[in-house]
């Protein structure tokens, strides 16, 4: 009887040993002691671990690929082309525009000089994401000289922002993620909101909306820049629902512009500045 | 117990922590189970001597990196479920399999809840109700994997 007892209390004293080993560890991560810089040699150790995992998605997508008619790839690149075409127009357009705001700021002796962009490609390694953390792996490291801090951009608009650099690859948060808010506006209104994730890929909210305030299903958000993590002018989402019954706030869905569930190419801008 | 026992016991649990972190489409992903939860909640079940506490920390921690949480964070949350399994195996051996099944969503019930709590301890949080989800559909496939677990348990002659 006594040994039986005495197991017990063996047991939930490891129990607790092991629930303050955690604590101190979760601890020292928050403070930024000696902990993060651990993970992050283990994040690069099990690194071989996630590229085993996507394997059989990329296998499928492999054979996929393999398993195309000609047919159809001379139809995709044909409207590659043809959107080619239309992209360099436009770029064209824009270049111009840059000259003539470079000289209506000189006439204005304006100190803001018009920067010339880098923007650095980087593949994406997309593991399923926790409900608590919608993170991809970008196969750049410390080297290509990403920052904490930085946006994330695809193609349809932003995708996310980088949280952890490690020495072979790097972590990018969500806009779905739980944690993540992009300061918007409304390109109809020139209203301001903040885009939040909540854990789903294909569905974003604005919070804190007024059931008042003037929002169409369809409008288009746009980033701000303000707060300065996200450039501006890059598309967040579209509004899909608008659901006033409930409180005084209204819960607004959107639909995220990138498909983040299936990002497969980014672009990470770095302003002139920062170089 | 023979090295392919160990084998048996550490693989199932690193499959179960990479099934987590498999990439799947959106929709599967919102109901995928907490797979890690029922295999760990086996062995505590089936082998309460040779699956330590200790495992749970590990594997835990390792959801930690790879889900680049707070170091700790899944360690905690599996830790304290794998204690309450320790304690519970003998009422469970008792169960039936919907019970035990019933018994499973529970453990999975306090997995997330803790995550959730220490997750808006230290972030301003926004998750939609379907974070709550996988609490069902874990306790849903314990019996396929107490079948399967079960099959090499006898096979390797784990005891």
């Amino acid at each position: 009887m006594s040994r039986l007892y005495r197991q017990t209390s063996a047991t939930f004293l490891r129990f607790l040993t092991l629930l303050l080993l955690c604590l101190i560890l979760m601890v020292l991560d928050q403070k930024q002691i000696i902990v993060p810089r651990v993970k992050s040699v283990l994040q690069t150790m099990v690194t071989p671990f996630e590229y085993a995992v996507v394997a059989p998605s990329r296998a499928v997508a492999f054979v996929r690929d393999y398993l195309t008619i000609q047919q159809q790839l001379v139809t995709a690149e044909h409207s590659w082309q043809e959107q080619r075409l239309l992209l360099k127009a436009q770029v064209q357009q824009v270049n111009a525009l840059k000259i003539q705001n470079q000289q209506l700021q000189t006439l204005l002796d304006s100190p803001v000089v018009t920067r010339e962009d880098k923007f650095l490609l980087a593949n994406i390694v997309q593991l399923k994401s926790d409900a608590l953390s919608h993170e991809v792996l970008l196969n750049i490291g410390v080297h290509s000289g990403v920052m904490v801090g930085q946006a994330v951009v695809a193609a349809e608009g932003i995708a996310g922002q980088i949280v952890v650099v490690n020495s072979l690859n790097t972590r990018a948060m969500l806009v779905s993620d739980s944690r993540s808010a992009v300061p918007v506006i409304n390109e109809r209104t020139q209203e301001n909101f903040i885009v939040v994730g909540t854990g789903l890929a294909d569905s974003l909210a604005l919070m804190n909306v007024s059931s008042s305030a003037d929002l169409k299903v369809g409008d288009r958000l746009i980033s701000s820049g303000m707060g300065g993590h996200f450039p501006a002018g890059f598309p967040v989402g579209t509004v899909a629902m608008i659901d006033t019954k409930v409180k005084t706030f209204a819960q607004i869905t959107v639909r995220p512009a990138v498909n983040l569930a299936k990002l497969q190419l980014v672009v990470i801008p770095f302003e002139a500045s920062a170089i | 117990m023979n090295s392919y026992g160990y084998l048996t016991l550490f693989g199932s649990m690193l499959l179960a922590v990479l099934l987590m972190i498999m990439p799947l489409s959106s929709g599967l992903a919102t109901v995928w189970p907490l797979w890690i939860v029922v295999v760990l909640g086996y062995w505590l079940y089936a082998l309460p001597h040779r699956v330590s506490l200790g495992s749970a920390v590990f594997f835990g921690l390792l959801l930690d990196v790879f889900n680049n949480t707070l170091l700790g964070q899944h360690a905690l949350a599996l830790v304290t479920v794998a204690y309450i399994m320790e304690k519970m195996h003998h009422q469970m051996r008792l169960f039936f399999w919907w019970q035990q099944s019933l018994f499973m969503m529970f453990l999975t019930a306090i997995y997330v809840f803790i995550l959730y709590i220490v997750q808006s301890f230290l972030f301003e949080i926004h998750l939609s109700w379907h974070y709550w989800l996988p609490i069902f559909t874990t306790g849903l496939v314990w019996p396929l994997v107490f079948g399967v677990l079960r099959h090499y348990r006898q096979k390797f002659r784990m005891i």
